[in-house]
């Protein structure tokens, strides 16, 4: 009965062939992952902040959005089709890496790649469709402190060279797909090493033309006087971090620049504390 | 018999497991890629061929509102006689906008003063088509009844509207005009002291960034304008 073996082998074959083919992470929809309170040192503080900042409870994407997720969003959305783009809210580059309006295969991405060319703006309405927000910047910061077995990453041996192997090697020639690396203490993954994020808040971060000169950060940023300040002078990443969200503007689009959504714990459906 | 009923079963068993492998696929077939990208294309043909047209109505802030204007923000904001509005109702004059917030004792007096100058330095005639925008930083104390006593005090003339939103419109309002604000540990804030030009449909005409600026080149901008 050689047949039947043959037929069953084919089944499994192609269930299998199907299963792995299936991208089970967009069919799943961006699952949350719950980040419970607690407190991170940021790298920069002002005189008389304290060292640690408090950070509540709240939901972050386990993944960032990707091409395909962001389709869908504006499959449901077309004004924010890139043919429908406006200045105000997002500059040229705004998804240049789409062939076209509605499809997101462009060279040196997947589909299942972090969406990149995005705006704050852009970024903002995706997450708002979704019922949800950007991650503040001490929630990202927060999120991001936590090393693969420990929720401070700094304690753990390695965790550190790991994030900055980043920064030292050359951009990717393809954007790789999101999940590819370990998840974090927490269950995220992908905040380090893939590309940057929006945060929603990341123009709280002053740089020039701020009020009050004791506010203003560029002292600390390019100044060794000001560089006391730092509570951290080997975090090399969080710097980079700063300087970044401090040169942004909402309608700037980077080709290594996405994003991930966040929420409030208590308007979350299904969780529980 | 035994082989007959052992092919019927076989049978029986790929026709199960077709039907689970039909049902996983209608299940899945519903988000797979490739559908969605077809469906894309088909759209997009159907769209270049001008025969959805009916579908651009679903999004009439792009059919209304000029491109690049503010005043397709959906955010509302309640002004210092406690009025709701939405942004667009500033439509139909040329608005400067600034955001500050009324218990900062620093720079925001200058900001206003410094606007409050334009206003004077403008011919009295262009009432009507010149209004004033404040755009507070600190919702949370900068109620309409604040905004109203700040208007008194600061003795503002019945051109200003002070608005107070909540935390994303402010949010987003700030990323528009280009705006970076931080509230600091004593309740302070920190922020850019920025004017802003707005057409009379709410598109960015002009900046004047930092304070205690020359207005000439603003004043002269809304003259041209206003001709």
């Amino acid at each position: 009965m050689n047949w039947h073996r043959i037929t069953r082998l084919l089944w499994v074959g192609v269930l299998g062939i199907v299963l792995t083919a299936y991208p089970f992470n967009m069919a799943w929809g961006n699952r949350s992952v719950r980040i419970p309170s607690g407190s991170y040192k940021p790298l920069y503080r002002n005189e008389g902040e304290p060292f640690q900042v408090e950070v509540t409870s709240f939901l972050l994407d386990k993944f960032p959005t990707t091409n395909q997720q962001f389709l869908n969003f504006i499959q449901q959305h077309a004004q924010w089709k890139r043919s429908a783009r406006q200045d105000l809210f997002a500059d040229s580059r705004y998804l240049a890496h789409w062939s076209s309006d509605l499809d997101p295969h462009g060279i040196g991405h997947h589909l299942n790649s972090p969406v990149t060319n995005v705006s704050w703006f852009a970024a903002t309405a995706y997450c708002r469709a979704q019922g949800k927000r950007l991650p503040t910047v001490h929630e990202w910061e927060y999120a991001a402190s936590a090393g693969f077995f420990n929720p401070d990453g700094s304690a753990e041996p390695g965790f550190k060279e790991h994030v900055l192997e980043w920064y030292a090697r050359p951009a990717f020639r393809t954007l790789p797909a999101i999940g590819r690396g370990l998840t974090n203490y927490w269950g995220v993954a992908d905040l380090h090493g893939l590309i940057w994020e929006w945060v929603l808040d990341f123009n709280s971060v002053l740089v020039t033309g701020e009020s009050r000169g004791d506010g203003g950060l560029e002292r600390e940023l390019f100044c060794g006087a000001g560089s006391v300040r730092s509570s951290n002078f080997e975090d090399y990443p969080a710097f980079m971090r700063f300087g970044l969200r401090s040169s942004l503007k909402a309608h700037y689009t980077l080709n290594n620049l996405g994003f991930r959504c966040a929420s409030d714990l208590n308007l979350q459906k299904g969780e529980y504390k | 018999m035994n082989r007959l009923f052992q092919a019927y079963s076989m049978k029986v068993s790929c026709c199960i497991s077709l039907l689970l492998l039909a049902i996983f696929i209608e299940l899945a077939g519903a988000t797979t890629p490739m559908k969605i990208a077809e469906m894309a294309k088909q759209k997009e043909m159907e769209h270049s061929s001008g025969m959805a047209h009916q579908s651009h109505r679903d999004q009439p802030t792009i059919e209304i509102f000029h491109r690049n204007s503010l005043y397709q923000l959906e955010s509302t904001w309640l002004n210092q006689y406690g009025e709701q509005l939405e942004f667009a109702n500033l439509r139909g004059k040329f608005q400067l906008v600034t955001m500050a917030y009324t218990l900062c004792n620093q720079a925001c007096p200058i900001l206003v003063a410094d606007l409050k100058r334009i206003e004077q330095l403008l011919p009295a005639s262009l009432g009507e088509e010149l209004g004033f925008v404040f755009i507070s930083i600190d919702p949370q104390r900068d109620t309409p009844d604040q905004l109203r006593s700040y208007a008194e005090k600061m003795a503002l003339s019945t051109n200003w509207q002070l608005l107070q939103g909540d935390s994303m419109g402010v949010l987003e309002m700030a990323a528009l005009l280009g705006v970076r604000f931080r509230k600091e540990l004593d309740g302070t804030f920190s922020h850019s002291n920025l004017i802003t030009l707005l057409d009379k449909e709410g598109v960015i005409i002009f900046r004047l960034e930092g304070l205690r600026q020359d207005p000439a080149l603003l004043i002269q901008t809304i003259l041209n304008a206003t001709q």
